[in-house]
């Protein structure tokens, strides 16, 4: 029996793939076509160039434009991965409403405790996007047919770069706006409505649940939404500079446990973070650095510029390496 | 004057570190002039592609310099400078979009003042390029001539060819040497290749670099290379066995044979002056001559090698 999260799932997929197989149907039904009749090269003349494009020369455009399809695409599949997940709980009602008796109270709960999730599946999606800007970079033909085109590396570097991160960093941001429209608009502002203390009698199996509740009320979503942006920042910069230490040529057939392994931090990052945030000793420096992935207190926002500064350190030092870069 | 696309000065490229240390290039003075076809020669680990790649700034030498154009070819902005004035195709045919058209449509946005799209439909036709198959479903000959129609249609000021010949029949072979010949190197272009195709780079070079072990072992234009190498065989007494001009010795049953890299004429009018009868005096291929410059330099390392040891 298919079960509701494997129904979510594929409700979540329906729309990439239905997108994937008619952008691939299209594209076999032109080189098949194409192939059969044979067709001479006769290419069809740039189409003029837009406001923004019309600043850089013509192999920038061509290079710019494809980077700009490739964050646009991110930043879609975020923002629908985002949307998707946190959506769920609000008209998805777990068995365990009663444990709180109040819809409000219980909803935001399961909202803000999605969180984390949504950003287990950010960060994977942030990792994979990563292999997408290292690539082109450093590693195999894309990396050789680029660097031996008439473009600089700084500017190779920056439209691989910016748009992906970007559109990653904004497809977050949207697909957390729209969750509060769609919150909003379906059942109002419901963090408004929480009882400042649990409106029932406590059971024995509910030791846990006076400190919990008080955590939550204490957790602030405005900055574990900017803890969001600002973890995922540096882990990607810091998994950028890592990826382009000019230590040696990668061939293509190097990156497949690469990718495995950098897959694999990128899954288990969360529950680390997790288990790490609950200790009081590592807890100092997680606050330091803006983690904020439990519910309690925020750290101070002015901690936000922390991971801000050091992601903007790390993008330079992986500039400085890309210039180093064999291919 | 003579200008050169490519010059290098005490050229040199180490990779790995410490007891791992490969010298891929190892003080390499290489001088390309323009409007040349030079053929790049080498064994295996000679250090072709790793020259080719630092020419590209898709390597940075360890020491000395290399120059395109009198350009840097390792940093901006002198090094677009250089791409877009240099066409290349890579030793390794994998090509970087869906299908050949897919990848001279996109190599053609990169060249907007120097790409021909007539040229382009020349080289595929000539070479019988199926357009618009699958990366996946190519051929290596197939990947080959895609990256060659790629450069070039770019009509590009100097042409850089590694291994251009993999996987090509010899239908499309001889081809592409026509192609190379007839409109490469017209308005004054030149193509700088590395191969293993000794026969057919003989054909078409004019000027010729032979590699060995990161070093140039010689270097010149063809047709002085020719005449400058001789093979004598020769009977008589007191024969030398040391002179500039002499390459290497070999003893044979009744006979010594000389193979001569300078001044054969003169070495072989001195042996007629000591008595010496020179049975044969045959001019040599580049194939023999190659073999014999890569085997001198063998047995040279060798020979030093055991020196090193013993001390």
């Amino acid at each position: 029996m298919i079960g509701s999260f494997t129904i979510s799932f594929l409700i979540f997929l329906a729309p990439l793939l239905l997108v994937a197989a008619w952008k691939i149907r299209g594209h076999s039904r032109v080189t098949a076509k194409a192939e059969l009749e044979a067709l001479p090269f006769d290419p069809a003349q740039p189409a003029a160039p837009s406001i923004f494009l019309r600043h850089f020369t013509q192999p920038q455009r061509v290079f710019l434009t494809q980077q700009l399809k490739m964050g646009a695409m991110y930043y879609t599949i975020v923002c629908w991965l985002l949307l998707f997940i946190l959506s769920m709980p609000l008209f998805h009602m777990p068995s365990h409403e009663s444990k709180w008796f109040n819809h409000s109270a219980f909803l935001w709960y399961n909202f803000v405790t999605f969180l984390p999730h949504s950003t287990q599946s950010i960060f994977i999606m942030t990792i994979s996007s990563l292999v997408f800007v290292i690539t082109p970079l450093r590693i195999g033909p894309e990396a050789r047919f680029y660097r031996s085109r008439p473009l600089t590396i700084r500017f190779i570097f920056w439209s691989k770069l910016l748009p992906v991160f970007l559109g990653i960093l904004g497809g977050v941001t949207t697909g957390m706006a729209l969750v509060f429209v769609l919150m909003l608009a379906f059942k109002g502002p419901i963090w408004h409505n929480l009882p400042i203390a649990i409106p029932r009698t406590l059971g024995p199996d509910d030791a846990e649940l006076p400190q919990l509740y008080r955590n939550f009320l204490a957790t602030s979503v405005p900055s574990l939404l900017l803890s969001i942006l600002t973890t995922l920042s540096l882990f990607f910069t810091a998994m950028l500079a890592l990826a382009t230490i000019p230590v040696k040529r990668i061939k293509a057939i190097a990156v497949i446990p690469l990718v495995a392994v950098v897959v694999v931090l990128g899954v288990g990052v969360l529950p680390i973070l997790s288990l790490f945030s609950n200790n009081g000793h590592t807890l100092s420096w997680f606050r330091t650095l803006f983690i904020y992935s439990s519910l309690g207190p925020p750290p101070p926002r002015l901690f936000a510029l922390v991971p801000i500064a050091l992601s903007i350190l790390l993008i330079a030092i992986a500039r400085i390496f890309v210039t180093r870069l064999e291919v | 004057m003579t200008t050169f696309a490519i010059q290098t000065h005490a050229l040199a490229k180490i990779y790995g570190l410490g007891n791992k240390k490969v010298h891929a290039v190892d003080g390499l003075n290489l001088n390309v002039p323009e409007g040349s076809i030079y053929g790049l020669l080498g064994c295996n680990s000679a250090g072709k592609t790793t020259t080719i790649r630092m020419a590209m700034g898709l390597a940075r030498p360890t020491a000395g310099e290399i120059k395109v154009f009198g350009l840097n070819p390792a940093v901006d902005p002198e090094r677009v400078t250089v791409l877009r004035q240099v066409g290349y195709v890579p030793e390794d045919k994998m090509l970087a979009a869906l299908t050949p058209r897919k990848l001279l449509e996109l190599n053609r946005s990169f060249y907007p003042e120097t790409w021909s799209d007539d040229l382009a439909r020349k080289v595929v036709k000539r070479l019988e390029l199926p357009l618009d198959t699958p990366f996946l479903k190519l051929s290596l000959g197939n990947k080959t001539k895609s990256a060659l129609a790629t450069a070039i249609a770019q009509r590009s000021r100097l042409l850089i060819l590694d291994e251009p010949t993999t996987g090509l029949d010899p239908i499309a072979l001889d081809e592409l040497l026509r192609l190379l010949v007839e409109d490469c190197t017209a308005e004054g272009r030149t193509i700088f290749l590395s191969t293993h195709q000794l026969t057919e780079i003989e054909q078409i070079a004019d000027h010729i670099g032979i590699m060995d072990r990161g070093r140039i072992l010689l270097e010149g234009p063809l047709d002085d290379i020719r005449s400058s190498f001789r093979r004598l065989i020769v009977t008589g007494t007191a024969l030398p066995t040391t002179n500039p001009s002499i390459l290497s010795i070999k003893q044979q049953p009744h006979a010594t044979q000389y193979i001569l890299q300078h001044s054969p004429d003169a070495f072989a009018q001195n042996l007629l002056a000591n008595g010496a009868t020179i049975v044969e005096s045959n001019p040599m291929s580049l194939n023999e001559i190659f073999l014999e410059l890569c085997r001198t330099s063998e047995s040279r390392e060798d020979e030093l090698a055991r020196e090193g040891a013993a001390a």
